[in-house]
C-alpha cells in the first residue's frame, strides 16, 4: 500500500529533517517501531503544516495528543502528537516539551480535531495552547486551579462532593475532612436496619 | 442563514447517547434546523488514565475493560498489545487466533446493538427485543467458551487466561451457522429496506472523505465514506494477515451506510470466526512468564503467584503506541513505562472522541429530530469517549 | 434512616378503621406501581433490565417514583442527578443499581467519581459488577417492602 519511494522508516525521517533547520527537529529516530520527531516547540505549527500537506507525506490524520507531566524536569511537560497517513499507511510521532507557564502552538488551524485534544490536555495538565479557540472545561466540572493529571495529584482528588442539607445544594469538601470511618463513600460507622 | 437574534438555543438534555452512558448537547436552532451543537462529555469520565497509574497492568486490565462494555475485549486488546511490545514478547500461536475469535465475537455484538440504537432512534423499537435476545445468547456463549465469568481479564499480556472450553468448537459453530443468521436475516428484513428507516437515514448526517480524515474519524464511520482504511488490512496485527476477507467501503457517508457497513461486517466477522475454527492449532495459550503453573503447593509457587499477581509484572522502560481495529473505530493505547511495574502513563486513543467533536460538522443543516438518528449511528459510547 | 412523613397516605392513621383498610390497599397500590427514572453514566445499563424486573422506566423527573443510579455517578453528572431528584414528586425513593453507583466500586479511588450515598438519601443499594436481573428484582421488592412499612407507619 505504501506509495512512497521512502522504504524505511529512517529514510523518512531523514527526508522530513532535510527540509528543516538542524535545530527545528534536534533529534529524529525509531522508537518501538514508530519514527519519532522531537520538535522545537516554536517549529510545531510548521512542522505540522509540512507533515499534512507535503505530496511525500500526507499525514492528514491527527490520531491523538498526549500529555505527561514529569514533575522532576525543567521542562515537565511532555506533549505527544500521533499522526496517521491513510493514503501511504505510515504513522509518525512528534514530541515536544514545554514548561509550565510557557505556552504551546495550538495545532487547531491546522487539524481541526486538536481542538478537543488541547482542550483536554489543558484541563488535565494545565498547559496553555496559543491561538487556541475555546479552552474550556471538557470533562470535568470546574475547579480551578485543579490539574488531575499532574504527578503532584493525588488519584482520590483532594475534595469530594456531598450534598449540604442546610444549604440544599452540592458542595465540595475536602478529604481531609472527612469523618473517621468513612472509607470510600460508605460508612463504617453506620449501623444496618 | 439567520442572524444570532433569530436563533435561539436548546439543552438536548443528558440523555443516554446510544443506548449507554450521558451527553448533553446545547444545540443552536434556527426553527427546526441546527446550526450549531456544542457537546458537552464528561459525564462519564471515571479518571481511568490516572487509575491505570496507580494500578499494576494485570489490575489495569479491568479498567479498560470498563470502557467499553458492549464490545467485550475490544479495548483490553490494544492495552494488552502494547504492553506485549514493551516487553518484546509475543503470544502463542493458539493464544492469538483465540484472541481473533474473542474480537470478532465482540465486534458482532457491538454492531449488533448499534443497529438495534440506531433501529430504535428511527422508530423501529421492534428489533430491539431481537437483538438483546441475540447478544443474551452470545454472552452465554462467551461465559461457555471462556469458562471464567465474567471474562474481564481473560486478553492478558503473554496470552489468555486459560484454554477455552473443549466443547467450544462446536458451539461457536452452531452459533455462527443456526442462531445468529436467522437474527441477522430479521433484522435486515426489517430495516434494509424498510421506507420509514430509509427515509430518516438515506442522505443524513452526510460527511466528506477529506472531513472525515482530517476530523479524526476511524473504522466503520471512516469506511462509510470511501476511505478504504481497516488496521485489520492495513497493520495487521495478530493472525489477521494470514486470514482472507473483506474491507467494504461505501462511498455515500450517511448514516444508512454506517448501517449498512456494519451489517456487512458481521457477515465478515462470521467469515472470520469460521476460518479460524478450521485452522485453531493446539499448543499453548499463555507464556510460561506469565503462567502461575499448576499446583501452588511449594513455596516457589506461591512466591511466584505474589510476584504475577501481587507485585505484577516490570515493564521495559520505553514508550508504545498499539491500536487496535475495535468496533468503534481506532481503539490505541499510549503506553509510557519507567521500567516499574505500574505504568508510568496511559493514554488511551477513545475512537468516540474526536467523532464527538465532529458532531457539530455533521448535524449542520438537519432537522433536530436527525440529531438523534446521527448521534446512534455513529455509534458513540461515553464510557469510552470520557474515559 | 429517619422518614419523613408526608403526603397524604402517610396521615391516613389518623382517621380509623375504614381509613386503615384503605391504607392498606394504598399501600400495596403504590409499593406496586412505581416508575422508575434511570440516571446511567456507567457501564452497566439497566433500563432493559427495569422492565423485566417489573419497573416501568420512564425519562421525566416528574413522572417518576423512583431514581435508578447506575455507574458510576461522576461528579459531573452527581449535579444533574441531585437536580432530578429534587424535581421527583414527593414519595421518591433511590436505588443505586451496581457496585459504581454504590460506593464508587471499582473507580472509589478516583478522583472523578463520587459515591451517590452522599449526593442522594438511597433507599436500597443493588451490588453486582454488573448485577443481574434477579438482583434488581429483589432491590425493588425490598424497596417495596420499604414503601409499605412507611405507609403504615412502621
Amino acid at each position: 500500500m505504501a506509495l512512497s519511494v521512502y522504504k524505511t522508516q529512517e529514510e523518512f525521517g531523514q527526508f522530513v529533517c532535510l527540509h528543516f533547520a538542524k535545530q527545528d527537529i534536534p533529534e529524529c529516530g525509531v522508537v518501538s517501531g514508530m519514527l519519532t520527531l522531537r520538535v522545537l516547540r516554536a517549529a510545531l505549527r510548521r512542522v505540522l503544516q509540512f507533515l499534512r500537506d507535503d505530496p511525500a507525506c500526507r499525514f492528514s490524520q491527527l490520531t491523538d495528543i498526549c500529555c505527561t507531566h514529569y514533575p522532576d524536569r525543567q521542562e515537565c511537560f511532555m506533549l505527544t502528537y500521533h499522526l496517521l497517513s491513510p493514503l501511504m499507511n505510515r504513522r509518525l510521532r512528534l514530541e515536544l516539551t514545554t514548561e509550565d507557564d510557557v505556552a504551546v502552538l495550538s495545532a487547531a488551524s491546522i487539524f481541526s480535531n486538536a481542538v478537543w485534544y488541547e482542550r483536554e490536555i489543558r484541563e488535565m495538565f494545565g498547559v496553555s495552547f496559543e491561538g487556541h479557540p475555546d479552552l474550556r472545561r471538557l470533562l470535568t466540572q470546574d475547579e480551578i486551579g485543579v490539574y488531575p493529571l499532574r504527578k503532584t495529584f493525588p488519584a482520590c482528588g483532594r475534595q469530594h462532593l456531598i450534598y449540604d442539607e442546610s444549604k440544599e445544594q452540592c458542595v465540595f469538601v475536602r478529604r481531609s475532612d472527612q469523618p473517621a470511618g468513612h472509607f470510600f463513600g460508605v460508612d463504617l460507622n453506620q449501623e444496618e436496619e | 442563514m439567520t442572524t444570532l437574534q433569530e436563533s435561539y438555543f436548546m439543552n438536548i438534555a443528558p440523555e443516554p447517547a446510544a443506548g449507554i452512558g450521558m451527553c448533553r448537547l446545547v444545540a443552536q436552532l434556527d426553527g427546526e434546523k441546527v446550526c450549531r451543537i456544542d457537546p458537552h462529555i464528561g459525564f462519564s469520565h471515571r479518571g481511568i488514565e490516572k487509575l491505570m497509574e496507580e494500578h499494576n497492568l494485570l489490575q489495569g486490565l479491568v479498567f479498560t475493560d470498563k470502557l467499553n462494555r458492549s464490545a467485550p475485549f475490544s479495548c483490553v486488546h490494544s492495552l494488552v498489545l502494547a504492553a506485549e511490545k514493551l516487553l518484546g514478547v509475543k503470544a502463542p500461536k493458539r493464544a492469538e487466533c483465540i484472541r481473533v475469535i474473542l474480537a470478532e465475537t465482540g465486534r458482532i455484538l457491538s454492531h449488533l446493538r448499534a443497529t438495534a440504537n440506531l433501529a430504535a432512534d428511527t422508530g423501529t423499537d421492534i428489533v430491539y427485543p431481537v437483538v438483546r435476545k441475540a447478544c443474551q445468547q452470545a454472552y452465554a456463549l462467551l461465559d461457555t467458551v471462556c469458562v471464567s465469568c465474567p471474562p474481564a481479564v481473560f486478553i492478558r499480556p503473554g496470552g489468555i487466561k486459560n484454554d477455552i472450553a473443549p466443547q467450544s468448537k462446536e458451539l461457536i459453530f452452531n452459533w455462527l451457522t443456526k442462531e445468529l443468521p436467522p437474527v441477522l436475516i430479521e433484522i435486515e428484513e426489517l430495516l434494509t429496506e424498510n421506507r420509514i428507516f430509509k427515509s430518516r437515514t438515506v442522505g443524513i448526517g452526510v460527511i466528506g472523505e477529506q472531513d472525515a480524515v482530517a476530523a479524526g474519524f476511524s473504522g466503520v464511520n471512516l469506511r462509510a465514506c470511501g476511505v478504504k482504511w481497516d488496521l485489520r488490512i492495513s497493520e495487521p496485527y495478530e493472525i489477521y494477515d494470514s486470514l482472507s476477507f473483506d474491507m467494504p467501503v461505501n462511498p455515500e457517508g450517511d448514516c444508512y451506510a454506517r448501517y449498512l457497513l456494519r451489517i456487512f461486517e458481521i457477515y465478515q466477522s462470521m467469515s472470520i470466526i469460521r476460518q479460524i475454527l478450521e485452522m485453531l492449532p493446539d499448543g499453548d495459550v499463555l507464556l510460561p512468564d506469565f503462567c502461575m503453573g499448576e499446583k501452588a503447593d511449594s513455596l516457589t509457587a506461591l512466591s511466584r503467584r505474589f510476584e504475577l499477581y501481587g507485585t505484577g509484572t516490570a515493564l521495559s522502560a520505553g514508550e508504545v503506541y498499539a491500536a487496535t481495529e475495535s468496533p468503534l473505530g481506532e481503539f490505541g493505547v499510549f503506553l509510557i513505562s519507567d521500567g516499574s511495574e505500574k505504568p508510568y502513563r496511559c493514554h488511551f486513543r477513545s475512537a468516540g472522541f474526536p467523532v464527538m467533536q465532529a458532531l457539530d460538522l455533521l448535524t449542520k443543516g438537519y432537522d433536530l429530530a436527525d440529531v438523534r438518528v446521527i448521534l446512534s449511528s455513529l455509534n458513540i459510547l461515553t464510557t469510552e469517549t470520557d474515559r | 434512616m429517619e422518614v419523613k412523613q408526608d403526603g397524604w397516605i402517610d396521615r391516613l392513621h389518623q382517621y380509623g378503621v375504614a381509613a386503615v383498610a384503605f391504607q392498606s390497599l394504598a399501600s400495596w397500590v403504590c409499593a406496586q406501581a412505581q416508575a422508575g427514572m434511570p440516571v446511567s453514566t456507567g457501564c452497566c445499563s439497566c433500563f432493559s433490565q427495569m422492565h423485566r424486573a417489573g419497573m416501568e422506566g420512564v425519562f421525566n423527573p416528574h413522572h417518576a417514583d423512583v431514581l435508578v443510579v447506575n455507574g458510576a455517578l461522576s461528579t459531573k453528572a452527581a449535579f444533574i442527578a441531585r437536580r432530578l431528584y429534587d424535581q421527583m414528586p414527593a414519595p421518591k425513593y433511590v436505588i443505586a443499581f451496581g457496585n459504581c453507583a454504590v460506593n464508587g466500586g471499582l473507580f472509589a479511588k478516583s478522583y472523578a467519581i463520587t459515591s451517590a450515598r452522599d449526593i442522594l438519601p438511597v433507599d436500597v443499594c443493588v451490588p453486582g459488577c454488573p448485577p443481574d436481573t434477579a438482583a434488581l428484582s429483589a432491590g425493588i421488592e425490598k424497596l417495596r417492602q420499604i414503601i409499605r412499612n412507611r405507609i403504615r407507619g412502621k
